[in-house]
Order: structure tokens, then C-alpha cells, then sequence
């Protein structure tokens, strides 16, 4: 019984280990008891280990590995989908997009949970938040760039690095732009201003993603239409195939769009000022 | 019970202990003695130790000086006025409850 005890933290043990170990001796349920002692030993030991991380990477690393799961799993299911039905029927293009959008809801409500525990401790700088997204786009989209180039026929990305990277870089300066000017409102006025920020947002990096790919803006008009017809994934025959080419990519940019804009809008001072309190008694 | 808020999963068990400990010391087999009598279930050596961490560290309980190598632990005057609040609010809750179950 006593070699249970090495399970907890030194200090935890040394603290309280005598008295655990007479209550497992003459407990009237040992098998109970002992499962009890192990799971809250390892919960001790979590609960160590979290506090040497600072709040702020705890949460972003969550986030992140949340983000990029999200990405994975939505892209894997994406293409047992394809291989199913074939790449361009109608219920390969649904499929997708209904998946892929899943997990943009879903990360978008993490994230905004994300900002809503971090808004109730300390407003964090903007560049910090706008970077953390970027990381996390960039590496789900790696990880998706990885996993197509694994499987014959999907050659999305291949050669588009400099593309890519300049889209996510015009991604990342609007983003931090749309996130200055939303911490800055309140109430109703700041999710408008991320809503509509976030829409022209991923309509001017859809527009630069046809630009910097080096097809012609203007023969894809109109342009205006360039985000919806590329998350559809459908080219309506008006020059090439460049929007459906780019579509997976601006699905990625939309789902870390929402991420961000939820941490914005819960950051947003009204949040801060309606949480709940921590403590009830002082 | 709902528990004592501000101790995640640990809020019932910490509710539960600083009722024991409401009408004297207790060392942990004669709280578990005596939740088991409150509430009809035992609580293991884990969830009581984990509980009583954090109540110590939150100085709503102590511990006193060993007795026959059992330690008691006694409730302090900030844990007395937390669990003053809590079963307030509980009253106050419960009160509420039930003057709509009666109104329906």
C-alpha cells in the first residue's frame, strides 16, 4: 500500500502520505480506495506540472494542438470522402465543405472559451494572440500539405511556398488590424466589427491568394465573388480552376479566422466585465 | 450539495470536510466516518487528502498537533465565514426551489 504513495508529489507526500496510508489500512473498501489514492496521486502530479507552465502557454498550447487536430482530422476525412464519391461530384463537394466547416465551428468555440479564461485574468497584447493563430495555421497547414503530398494525386501545395506564405503573411496583418480595432469596441458594435472585419478579411486574402498564385484577378471576376466561389470550391467556367484549386487553403484561413475573432470578441471589454467572480468569499 | 466554489472537482468533498469539522477537530478516518454519515457515501483517502490540500492552502482549515500519530485538522475562522456564505447561499437557493415547486 505504501509504494502507492510514491505516485504523489515529494511534498505532497511527505505532507499528508502517513495519514493516506492508515486510511488504506483499514479501509473497508481497499479495491475502491486504491483506485481513488491512484487517480487523485496523478492528478496531483498534473495539477504540479501545469502550475510550472505559464497560463498563457498552457492555454496556447491547447489551442494549438486543438487547432491542428481539428485541421487533421477535418483534411483526413476529406479525402476518404473523395475517394469514395470522386473528387468533383456534388456529394464530394458537400461532404467536404460540411466537415471542413465543422471543424471550423469548432475550433472557433474553443478558441473563444481560450479567450474568455484568459480575459478573466489579463488582457493579452494583440501580437501575441495574432501570432499564436498564425502559428497555428501555418502548422495545420504543413501538417495538411504533408498529408496530401503523401497521397498520389493531391499536389495542392506543392509548389506554391512563396504563394502561401505571402497569403498568410497579408492573413496574418489584416487579422491584427481586425483585432486592434475590435478590442477597442464594446458590446454589439465589437462583434459587428469582427464580423464584418473577419469577411473582409478572408475577401481581400482570397482576391492576393489568385494574385500572388500568379493567375489574373481580373480574369477571374468577378472578384468580388472570389472568397464564396473558392470556399464553395465551384468555378462557375470564368477562367480556369483557380478558385477551386485554392479552396481547401482559404477553408484553413477561414476556420483560424473565426479562432481569432472569438478570442477578440471575448476579449473584448464587455466579456471581461460580466465574468463571473473566481472567489466567493474573501 | 453543490459544493464550494473556487475548488473545481474538489468543491464537494471541501464542502463536505468543513462541515465535519463545523463542531470540532477531526483527524481523516472520523471525517470520513462522519461525511459517510452526512451524505451515505465514504469518501476515498484521495478525494479527502486532495480536498484537504486545498482547504489548507486557502487557510480555511489547520492542521493540529498529532495525536497517536493521527493528525487532526480544525476549521478556521476564515473557513468558518466561507462556509457561513456557501450554506447561505445554499439556504437561499434551496429556498427559492422549493416556494416554486409549491407554486406549481
Amino acid at each position: 500500500m505504501r509504494a502507492l504513495l510514491w505516485l504523489y508529489p515529494p511534498a505532497f507526500r511527505e505532507r499528508y502520505g502517513e495519514e493516506i496510508s492508515q486510511l488504506l489500512a483499514s479501509s473497508r473498501k481497499p479495491v475502491r480506495d486504491v483506485l481513488d489514492v491512484v487517480w487523485h496521486a496523478l492528478l496531483e502530479r498534473m495539477e504540479l506540472t501545469m502550475r510550472g507552465i505559464p497560463r498563457f502557454f498552457g492555454f496556447a498550447a491547447a489551442l494549438l494542438g486543438f487547432a491542428v487536430a481539428a485541421a487533421v482530422v477535418a483534411d483526413t476525412v476529406a479525402v476518404r470522402v473523395s475517394s469514395m464519391w470522386g473528387g468533383d461530384s456534388p456529394p464530394f463537394v458537400i461532404a467536404v465543405h460540411v466537415v471542413i466547416f465543422a471543424a471550423a465551428i469548432a475550433v472557433a468555440f474553443v478558441s473563444a472559451r481560450a479567450g474568455q479564461a484568459l480575459a478573466r485574468r489579463q488582457g493579452y497584447p494583440v501580437w501575441t494572440i495574432a501570432v499564436l493563430m498564425f502559428a497555428v495555421q501555418v502548422i495545420a497547414t504543413l501538417l495538411v500539405i504533408n498529408s496530401r503530398l503523401l497521397r498520389p494525386g493531391f499536389t495542392i501545395y506543392g509548389e506554391a511556398a512563396k504563394p502561401t506564405l505571402l497569403y498568410f503573411g497579408a492573413w496574418l496583418v489584416l487579422t491584427v488590424i481586425v483585432v486592434a480595432v475590435v478590442r477597442r469596441l464594446s458590446g454589439r458594435r465589437a462583434i459587428v466589427a469582427a464580423v464584418l472585419g473577419g469577411l473582409i478579411v478572408l475577401q481581400v486574402t482570397a482576391v492576393l491568394d489568385i494574385y500572388f498564385a500568379g493567375f489574373s484577378v481580373v480574369a477571374e471576376s468577378p472578384w468580388a465573388l472570389a472568397y464564396w466561389r473558392s470556399v464553395a470550391g465551384i468555378d462557375l467556367s470564368l477562367g480556369g480552376n483557380s478558385f477551386a484549386t485554392m479552396s481547401h487553403r482559404d477553408w484553413l484561413t477561414t476556420m483560424y479566422t473565426c479562432a481569432v475573432l472569438g478570442y477578440a470578441i471575448a476579449l473584448a471589454r464587455p466579456a471581461m466585465k460580466t465574468m463571473p467572480a473566481t472567489a466567493v468569499v474573501s | 450539495v453543490s459544493g464550494l466554489p473556487g475548488f473545481g472537482r474538489f468543491s464537494e468533498p471541501a464542502l463536505l470536510i468543513l462541515i465535519s469539522l463545523a463542531d470540532g477537530p477531526k483527524h481523516g478516518y472520523a471525517m470520513q466516518d462522519d461525511i459517510a454519515a452526512l451524505t451515505g457515501d465514504r469518501p476515498g483517502p484521495g478525494t479527502l487528502y486532495g480536498a484537504v490540500r486545498r482547504l489548507e492552502e486557502q487557510a480555511f482549515i489547520e492542521a493540529l498537533p498529532s495525536e497517536d500519530r493521527r493528525k487532526p485538522y480544525q476549521i478556521t475562522d476564515v473557513g468558518r465565514r466561507a462556509l457561513q456564505a456557501e450554506l447561505a447561499r445554499m439556504r437561499s437557493l434551496a429556498g427559492t426551489g422549493l416556494t416554486r415547486l409549491a407554486t406549481t
